[in-house]
């Protein structure tokens, strides 16, 4: 019998494929149950307290020959960390080069191009730091604390501010309800993107923010 | 800048896909720290910045050393008098100016200097003041290049190794430039301090300034006034207190900008500061326009955030996290004020209540806010309020028997918080210092607690408003003043409109008032100067015998109908007399002015008693007239006298018999003025009369 998931913080779709023992996450989106979040044009990404059908695991079935040593592979799901790094006025930082750590392994060094970092890590990784030193003197190196699957969906409030923050537009706390600095951090990214100055986030506003966030 | 700024750690949450789309991540854009240069530290209408900059800019170098890395960017604003065009280039004219000095371009200063805008010259009255404020005496800063200017050019110029021609020529003002910028910009050590256009946003690279420094014109008022007071204000008679209310509008704001935001600077949204408001106009909030008009109440930014028009402006000013204040601890005093801002008694308003009353209105008091933790109840406590700069004690003992009820500071006698109502007595502090104030609290025998009294964050300091002149065309029981001299015409003569708020130089003007003698030392207890140009008549005390009636000759100081009579005549407004005794009543004139008092009565004044009465409680000067004096005359004089006396020497004390025997002569033969008090030949009436005959032989 299928199983209904409910969704924690952190989690998206490779991370629960690949908790669960599955080789891709479409064997998630294939569950009929799962057909609404199969049409979203970003099912990986998911917010706590969803749910989700996960299909029953099947026993893998191998016919060994006895007395030999075999070696068997288990696919498990890829996941990659995709950022590109800006300046708050929308261009590719001046860097060219990252030390990238997931958590609990080893760092390493990864070159920029035109600010977008590219790393594949484990899918259930929580947590990756992203050292980007400045090749201006005299300017502090940034410790990116990355907080992975943890972004909500835009269609909320929440997601969309979260992107409106990782943009540079938004500075408030999480908890923060100020809402001047929401209207300024709205009309200020509808100007720089030609939008008409509504101060509230409608819908080309919340489209418009997914597009140049990337997703 | 620093080697090695500290690391800078930013928490993110981002998505993970399964396809390529990428997470944007960019550092944001905030300032970290700001200096304020307010409107007082320049020149009136202009971009010179006076002697007393230094006192803005020294705040500058803690913070530099604090944050090494963040670079700096400058933006100057104007009030929205005039037009947007035209302060937009005031405002980024004093961005420049200021700039120029932290960077010590004294290029930028010729620049200003060879290109004057408007009422902004600088061929005038700045290079007299940085000649004064350099120890070379030009005599009165009055714009005029005279020979005094010329000589102390000389002296500057053999002081400096240049050819002593007294000509302010290029090289001398390069020179002159440098030796104040030094002068008035330096660190906390009086040391000069400057800057390095690497430190700036724009690095110095833009040749004209773009992220280093800029004008706002006038899209950032700090305060916008309501429709009815912009309606009152909007003759061009209160031209004056229209400037008087939007003085903090005029201003330079210095921003440290947080060094972990990467910016590209030709991406840098602000026009340069020479190029006009279209730029300025795009990043206006989308009710940008409709923030700047005055609405049914007057607002400040820092209460209804909705004065600024530009939306970058207002995110840079932003904080991300508001401070939150600290728990008090067992055995800690905290002290606060219950507000930020009080006026001295009797003048709580701005045009102040006419006539005015004996009673004291709420924006005159002050709560004393000392909370204890762990403290307990009655013991004994006391107060000291001290000045700001000084670190004078102002309070007399007043706030001396207080005690500790349940966490807090009471009086005993009511169980409330103690209150303070500030007079201009409580000085020490001179007019041209900050009125600033801050507490001590004193609780037990060990414990203490401060209010804050940090210079740089003014906005934990008291500030109190004193009034310097208080002009009256009526003092007593008369009727409705007399009306010889509108409200108009006296803030016209008393040259109010060029006094100083943003210096503490307050003026307060009634007219057609009647306020009764018992009230008059209310109206004049926290003044520092005293104008009078009562409708009154001279009488003989004993016999109540009118002498005014012989308007062209001298006042006669005897009892015509009486020769037995001899200086008992006395100023007499109505029935009642007010004279020495009036005067000298302590219990009726709580204080007197500290500087000055004017007596420019239209009929009679010269009363060499009654000015006595304000010397010998502490007033430095008295003018009057011995003579008939005939409107236009006395009008013109004072005139002359306050224009002189504010304007040129922003009412210093000591410059008060200057002003008076340099504005006198043309008068005597019609009025006969005379100065009682310091600088005087002599005290009391035999001084007047001497400085009389020196002016005209007359007496």
């Amino acid at each position: 019998m299928p199983e209904q998931y409910t969704i924690k913080a952190g989690d998206h779709l490779t991370a629960i494929a690949d908790s669960l023992g599955l080789p891709d996450t479409q064997t998630i989106l294939a569950q009929s149950a799962n057909d609404a979040l199969g049409k979203r044009p970003h099912p990986d990404m998911l917010n706590p307290g969803e749910t989700l059908t996960v299909p029953d695991l099947e026993p893998l079935k191998f016919t060994l020959a006895t007395g030999k040593r075999h070696q068997l592979t288990v696919n498990r799901p890829k996941a990659k960390l995709c950022v590109t790094f800006a300046t708050f006025q929308g261009k590719p930082t001046a860097a060219t080069s990252a030390e990238v750590t997931p958590e609990s392994k080893p760092s390493e060094k990864v070159s920029l191009d035109s600010g977008k970092l590219e790393k594949k890590i484990p899918p259930t990784c929580p947590q990756a730091q992203v050292l980007i030193t400045s090749p201006v003197a005299g300017k502090p190196d940034i410790h990116w604390r990355l907080r992975l699957g943890h972004l909500a969906r835009i269609e909320g409030d929440e997601g969309a501010f979260a992107r409106l923050r990782n943009l540079g537009y938004y500075r408030a706390v999480p908890a923060d309800t100020d809402a001047r600095e929401r209207r300024a951090a709205i009309e200020e990214f509808q100007f720089d993107q030609g939008l008409t100055l509504s101060g509230t986030m409608d819908d080309d506003t919340r489209a418009k923010i997914e597009e140049i966030y990337g997703c | 800048m620093a080697a090695d700024p500290a690391p800078v750690t930013i928490e993110a949450p981002v998505a993970i896909t399964a396809t390529d789309e990428a997470n944007t991540l960019a550092v944001p854009l905030r300032a970290i720290a700001a200096v304020p240069v307010e409107d007082a530290r320049f020149e009136f209408d202009s971009s010179f910045l006076l002697p007393d900059a230094t006192r803005a800019l020294e705040r500058v170098a803690p913070l530099h050393e604090r944050f090494p890395s963040a670079p700096v960017t400058l933006f100057g604003h104007a009030d929205r008098v005039g037009d947007e065009v035209y302060n937009k280039k005031l405002s980024g004219r004093r961005a420049r100016s200021v700039y120029a000095t932290l960077v010590r371009d004294t290029d930028i200063w010729e620049d200003l200097y060879q290109h004057p805008l408007g009422a902004d010259n600088w061929q005038g009255r700045p290079v007299q003041s940085m000649l004064q404020m350099l120890g070379f005496d030009p005599g009165p800063i009055d714009g005029v290049i005279g020979s005094k200017t010329k000589k102390a050019a000389k002296d500057f110029q053999t002081a400096h190794g240049l050819p002593a021609t007294g000509n302010l020529n290029p090289s001398t003002r390069q020179a002159l430039f440098a030796a104040y910028m030094d002068a008035i910009c330096t660190g906390t050590d009086g040391q000069p301090f400057q800057l390095e256009p690497a430190d700036f946003l724009g690095q110095g690279l833009d040749p004209d300034g773009k992220a280093d420094y800029q004008g706002c014109s006038e899209f950032n008022p700090i305060f916008v006034m309501s429709k009815q007071q912009d309606h009152d204000l909007s003759a061009a008679s209160r031209r004056n207190q229209r400037d008087y209310a939007n003085a903090p509008n005029r201003r330079v704001t210095l921003f440290f900008i947080d060094p972990a935001a990467e910016v590209v600077v030709e991406d840098w949204p602000c026009p340069r500061a020479k190029e006009g408001p279209a730029g300025c106009h795009k990043r206006f909030w989308s009710d940008g326009d409709h923030r700047l008009k005055p609405a049914d109440q007057p607002r400040r930014e820092r209460e209804t955030h909705d004065t600024y028009a530009c939306r970058f402006y207002e995110r840079l000013t932003l904080t991300a996290v508001p401070g939150e204040l600290e728990a008090v601890r067992p055995g800690e005093v905290r002290a606060r004020w219950s507000k930020a801002r009080v006026m001295p008694v009797h003048n709580s308003t701005f045009p102040p209540a006419t006539p005015p009353t004996d009673a004291i209105p709420e924006d005159c008091k002050v709560e004393l806010l000392v909370d204890t933790q762990g403290v307990a109840d009655g013991t004994p406590a006391r107060i000291e309020i001290l000045h700001a700069q000084t670190d004078a004690v102002i309070s007399n003992g007043e706030l001396d028997n207080l005690e500790v009820r349940g966490d807090r500071v009471v009086q005993p006698a009511t169980g409330e918080r103690p209150q303070w109502q500030f007079e201009a007595t409580h000085g020490p502090w001179e007019i041209w210092d900050k009125p600033l104030f801050y507490m001590v609290a004193h609780v037990g025998d060990t414990s203490q607690g401060e209010s804050p009294h940090d210079l740089d964050a003014e906005d934990d300091l008291l500030r109190v408003c004193p009034v310097l002149v208080t002009i009256s065309d009526a003092i007593a029981d008369t009727p409705a003043g007399g009306g010889l001299t509108t409200r108009d015409e006296m803030y016209e003569i008393g040259n109010i409109e060029k006094l100083d708020p943003a210096r503490g130089i307050y003026s307060v003007p009634f007219n057609q008032a009647v306020v009764p003698i018992a009230l008059w030392g209310s109206v004049i207890r926290n003044s520092y100067a005293y104008h009078q140009t009562s409708h009154g008549d001279v009488r003989c005390r004993i016999d109540g015998d009118q002498f005014n009636s012989n308007p062209a000759g001298d006042q006669p100081t005897v009892c015509p109908n009486n020769p037995a009579h001899p200086g008992r005549s006395v100023l007499f407004i109505g029935d009642t007399p007010i004279g020495d005794t009036e005067t000298a009543d302590v219990a009726a004139v709580p204080s007197v002015p500290r500087y000055l008092v004017y007596i420019n009565t239209c009929v009679a004044g010269f009363e060499p008693s009654f000015a006595n009465a304000f010397l010998t409680r502490g007033t430095r000067n008295v003018i009057a007239f011995q003579k008939y004096i005939p409107d236009d005359d006395a009008r013109e004089m004072a005139r002359q006298f306050y224009r002189k006396w504010t304007q040129v020497f922003r009412c210093d004390p000591e410059k008060i018999p200057e002003v008076f025997a340099s504005v006198a002569p043309p008068f005597v033969g019609s009025m006969k003025p005379v100065l009682f008090g310091d600088g005087a030949a002599g005290a009391g009436a035999a001084g007047a009369a001497a400085v009389a005959d020196a002016l005209g032989g007359l007496a």
